[in-house]
C-alpha cells in the first residue's frame, strides 16, 4: 500500500518527479563518465609509468634516505647500490620478477663552456643506463634529431625541452654533431633568430656530486636530441647518458674512493647567480659551507679501466603482475631476503619513487572528486527543496493519514519510497547512460591534443573505461546522495500533525 | 460501567502571541457507546476544538478525557496514534481522502495501516462497505472522479472499515448542498443503529439536528444545558 501511494504520488506530481529526476539523471550521467575517465587516466597513465620509465618496483640503497629520488633537488645525491650483483641475482630469480634493469639517476651541474664565459651555470637531470636495455624493456625514446649512441659508445641524449631551455638562458644551442646545422634547432616559435648570435654546441660539460662524496666532471658529445615518446610532459626535463660516463662524472671507482673530502655533499645549492663562487677558496651561502674545492681536473687524469662498473643507483623492476595487492607482497618478500641476506637494498613502489610526480596524478583525481563533489552538493539542495516543498503541500494529506492511525514512521517510509524510486529510476537511468556513452566514447577513440588534456585521458584520444566498480561506486553514491537529500523533508514530514489535516476558518 | 467518553473540566487557550483565546472554557461530557451525539453550536464556538481533542489529535490545555475509562493526558504519541487507527475512525469537513488511491483502497488504507488484523480480507469488507453506503458502482474511482457526496459516503466506510467504538465526523455536511448533506446524516444514523458504533457530529445547522438522538450546544466554549 506504501509503495503504491508512493509510486502513483510520482506519477501525480510529474513537475516535481521530473525535476528530481532529471537532476539525479544528470548528477548520475556526469558522474559515472567521469569515474569512467578517472578509471581510464589510472589504468593508462599508471600502465605508461609502469611501462615506459618506473617499472612496478624500485631497488635502491637502504642508505638512501629520501625515496622519492625522482624528484629530489639538484645537489641531492643518489645512494650507490653496495650490493648490485647480489641484488641481480635474487631479482632473477624471483619468480614475480619479469624483466629489471639498473640505472643511475641526479641532477648534476653544467659547466660553461669557456666560449661563452658570461653564461649561467645550468643543471641537467640524468639518466643513465645501458641504452639499448633501455629501449628493450622501456622503449621510450624518440630522437628528433641524431641518433642514438650504440653500446659503448660515450654520449649524451638531450631532451627536447631542456635544449630549447639552454638556449632560451645562455644562448647556448646544442645539436648532435656530425648533422648539419638547421634553423629548426631553434626553440618553437622562435624564427628570426640568428645563426651568429648563439653558441653552437656539440658537446655538454657535467660536474657530478656523489653520495659517496666523490665528484668528477666528464664532457660528452651529444649524440641526439629527442622526446620522450609518452608522458614527455612528466620527463621532459631528464636527459640520458651512456653509463661510462656517467660514472666517470661522479667518480665512481672501484673501491669507492673518496677522492675529496667534503663536508657538505649540498654544496651544488649555491648562489648560482655567481658562477665565479663556485671554485672559490670558501663558500658561505644560505648557511652552506663547503671546503675547498678544486676545479676537479682530477679525475681525467686517472685511467678509465678503473672506474665501478658495478656502480648502480637503482634498479627499475617491472612485474609480471600489475596488481597492486601482489605487489606489495613482492616488495615484502624481496625486503625480507634483502635484509635476511644482509644486502644493501631496499624495494619501493614506483609511487614512492616518483615522490611528489605520483602525487600529481592522485590530485587530479583529488579535482575531479571536488567537481563531482560540487554537482552533488547542487543536486542535493536543489532535490532537498523540491521535497520539502512538496512535503509541505501535501501536509493536510499527510496530516490526515496520521489523523486515522499512520504512525509518523510510514509518513517516512512513503517519502522515501518516493524519492528512491525516483533515485532507483533516473538516477540508475544515468548510470546506465553513462556505462553507454563512455563505451560509445571509448569506441570512436575521439583525439585529445591538448597535452595536459591527455595527462587526465592517458592518452592521445579519450577512451573512458567504465567498469563494475564504476557501475558499485555509481550506485553507492547515488544512495548517498537521495539519503542526504532526504533527510530534510523527512524530518518536515516527521513534524506534520494530525491537525494538519484539519481545516480551519 | 463508567462512560465511552468522560470528559472533565476541558479547557483549551490558543495563544495569538501573548493574547490568550480561550476555545474552550471548562467542558464536563460524558458520551455512552452507541450514542449518536450532535454537537451545536456558532462558527467560533470551539466544536472543532472539542472534536480535535475527543479525536485524540489535540491535547487540551487543562481537564481530563478518559477514554474507555483510560486517561489519555499522559500517552505517548505512537499509543495515541494506534489508540487513533483501532477505536476511532473520522469523518472530516473536506473530505480528506487520498487522492491517488480509488474508493476501495481509500477504504481499505486504516486497515492496511494496522500490523495484524485482517489484511487479507482488506478489500472484501472494503467492498462490503461501500455496497452499504451505496457506490458499489464506484469502487474503482479516485475522489476527484466522485462528488461531494460520493466522497463523504467513501469518508464513512473508511471511518467505519476498523469497527472503531467511536466515529468523529466535525461538520460533516458543511461543504455539500443540503440535500446531499441529509442524505450524508441518513447513511451515518442507519449505521449507528446497524452496527451500534457511537457517533458525534457537530454542525452550526439547526435543520440537521433530526437526525441526532442526542444535542449538547456549544457557545463561546462552554456548554449549554
Ligand atoms: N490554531 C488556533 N490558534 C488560535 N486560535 C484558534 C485556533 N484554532 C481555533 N482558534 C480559535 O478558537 C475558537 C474556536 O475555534 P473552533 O474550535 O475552530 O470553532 P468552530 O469549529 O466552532 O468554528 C475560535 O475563536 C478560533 O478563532
Ligand atoms: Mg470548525
Amino acid at each position: 500500500m506504501l509503495l503504491k501511494i508512493a509510486r502513483r504520488n510520482l506519477l501525480r506530481h510529474k513537475g516535481k518527479s521530473l525535476v528530481v529526476g532529471i537532476i539525479l539523471f544528470i548528477g548520475s550521467l556526469v558522474m559515472t563518465i567521469g569515474s569512467a575517465t578517472v578509471t581510464a587516466m589510472e589504468k593508462n597513465v599508471t600502465r605508461t609509468f609502469i611501462d615506459s620509465f618506473m617499472g612496478d618496483i624500485t631497488i635502491m640503497s637502504k642508505k638512501q634516505k629520501n625515496e622519492g629520488v625522482f624528484m629530489q633537488m639538484m645537489g641531492e645525491t643518489t645512494e650507490v647500490m653496495a650490493d648490485y650483483a647480489k641484488t641481480a641475482d635474487i631479482l632473477s630469480g624471483h619468480q614475480d620478477v619479469d624483466s629489471f634493469i639498473p640505472y643511475c639517476y641526479s641532477i648534476p651541474m653544467m659547466l660553461a663552456g669557456n666560449d661563452n664565459p658570461t653564461g649561467y651555470p645550468a643543471i641537467c637531470a640524468i639518466y643513465a643506463a645501458e641504452l639499448d636495455q633501455y629501449q628493450k624493456m622501456f622503449s621510450n625514446i624518440s630522437p628528433v634529431e641524431g641518433k642514438l649512441p650504440l653500446r659503448g659508445e660515450r654520449g649524451i641524449l638531450l631532451s627536447k625541452y631542456m635544449r630549447d631551455m639552454y638556449y632560451l638562458v645562455n644562448q647556448d644551442l646544442y645539436y648532435p654533431a656530425n648533422t648539419p646545422f638547421s634553423a629548426q634547432y631553434f626553440p618553437e616559435g622562435i624564427t628570426n633568430a640568428r645563426h651568429e648570435d648563439v653558441s653552437l654546441k656539440h658537446n655538454i660539460v657535467l660536474m657530478g656530486y656523489s653520495a659517496r662524496n666523490s665528484s668528477g666532471d666528464v664532457s660528452v658529445p651529444v649524440r641526439a636530441v629527442f622526446r620522450w615518446t609518452r608522458l614527455d610532459n612528466f620527463w621532459r626535463e631528464v636527459s640520458v647518458m651512456d653509463i661510462a660516463s656517467y660514472r666517470e662524472m661522479m667518480n665512481y671507482r672501484i673501491g669507492g674512493d673518496i677522492v675529496i673530502s667534503r663536508q657538505e655533499s649540498r654544496l651544488l645549492e649555491i648562489n648560482t647567480d655567481n658562477p665565479e663562487a663556485m671554485f672559490a677558496e670558501k663558500i658561505e651561502t644560505a648557511g652552506i659551507t663547503a671546503q675547498k674545492v678544486s676545479k676537479p681536473e682530477f679525475s681525467r687524469a686517472a685511467g678509465k679501466d678503473d672506474f665501478d662498473n658495478n656502480a648502480w643507483e637503482l634498479i627499475a623492476v617491472k612485474l609480471k603482475d600489475h596488481n597492486q595487492k601482489k605487489r606489495a607482497v613482492t616488495i615484502r618478500e624481496l625486503n625480507n631476503i634483502f635484509t635476511e641476506k644482509n644486502i644493501d637494498a631496499k624495494a619501493v613502489t614506483w609511487e614512492t619513487f616518483a615522490g611528489a610526480m605520483a602525487g600529481f596524478i592522485k590530485g587530479i583525481r583529488t579535482g575531479l572528486f571536488v567537481f563531482v563533489s560540487l554537482i552533488f552538493i547542487v543536486a542535493i539542495i536543489i532535490i532537498m527543496n523540491t521535497l520539502a516543498m512538496s512535503t509541505l503541500e501535501r501536509s493536510a494529506e499527510l496530516g490526515m493519514m496520521r489523523a486515522v492511525g499512520a504512525r509518523r514512521k510510514f509518513i517516512g517510509f512513503m517519502l522515501l519510497g518516493e524519492t528512491f524510486t525516483l533515485s532507483a529510476i533516473f538516477g540508475g537511468l544515468g548510470i546506465i547512460c553513462g556505462g553507454l556513452m563512455s563505451a560509445i566514447f571509448s569506441y570512436l577513440k575521439l583525439p585529445v591534443k591538448n597535452e595536459m588534456m591527455q595527462i587526465i585521458t592517458g592518452n592521445a584520444w579519450y577512451a573512458p573505461e567504465f567498469t563494475a566498480a564504476d557501475a558499485l561506486t555509481g550506485i553507492i553514491l547515488l544512495i548517498l546522495v537521495t539519503v542526504l537529500s532526504v533527510i530534510y523533508p523527512l524530518r518536515i514530514s516527521f513534524r506534520i500533525s494530525p491537525l494538519d489535516a484539519v481545516e480551519r476558518n | 460501567m463508567s462512560a465511552l467518553i468522560e470528559i472533565e473540566n476541558v479547557k483549551k487557550t490558543y495563544y495569538l502571541g501573548k493574547i490568550a483565546v480561550p476555545a474552550l472554557r471548562g467542558i464536563n461530557l460524558s458520551i455512552e457507546k452507541g450514542e449518536l451525539l450532535s454537537i451545536i453550536g456558532p462558527s467560533g464556538s470551539g466544536k472543532t476544538t472539542l472534536m480535535n481533542i475527543i479525536g485524540l489529535i489535540d491535547k487540551s490545555t487543562d481537564g481530563t478525557v478518559r477514554i474507555a475509562g483510560e486517561d489519555i493526558g499522559q500517552m505517548p504519541d505512537q499509543v495515541l496514534t494506534d489508540l487513533r487507527l483501532n477505536k476511532l475512525g473520522f469523518i472530516f469537513q473536506t473530505f480528506n481522502l487520498v487522492p491517488v488511491l480509488n474508493a476501495l483502497e481509500n477504504v481499505e488504507f486504516p486497515l492496511q495501516l494496522q500490523r495484524s488484523a485482517g489484511k487479507k480480507n482488506a478489500a472484501g469488507k472494503a467492498a462490503q462497505l461501500l455496497e452499504q453506503v451505496g457506490l458499489k458502482d464506484y469502487m474503482l474511482h479516485r475522489p476527484a472522479e466522485l462528488s461531494g457526496g460520493q466522497r463523504q459516503r467513501v469518508a464513512i466506510a473508511r471511518a467505519l472499515i476498523t469497527d472503531p467504538d467511536i466515529v468523529l465526523a466535525d461538520e460533516p455536511t458543511a461543504n455539500l448542498d443540503s440535500v446531499t448533506g441529509k442524505s450524508i446524516l441518513e447513511l451515518m444514523k442507519e449505521m449507528n443503529r446497524s452496527l451500534g458504533t457511537t457517533f458525534i457530529f457537530s454542525t452550526h445547522n439547526r435543520d440537521v439536528l433530526e437526525y441526532a438522538r442526542r444535542i449538547v450546544t456549544l457557545k463561546d466554549g462552554l456548554l449549554a444545558a
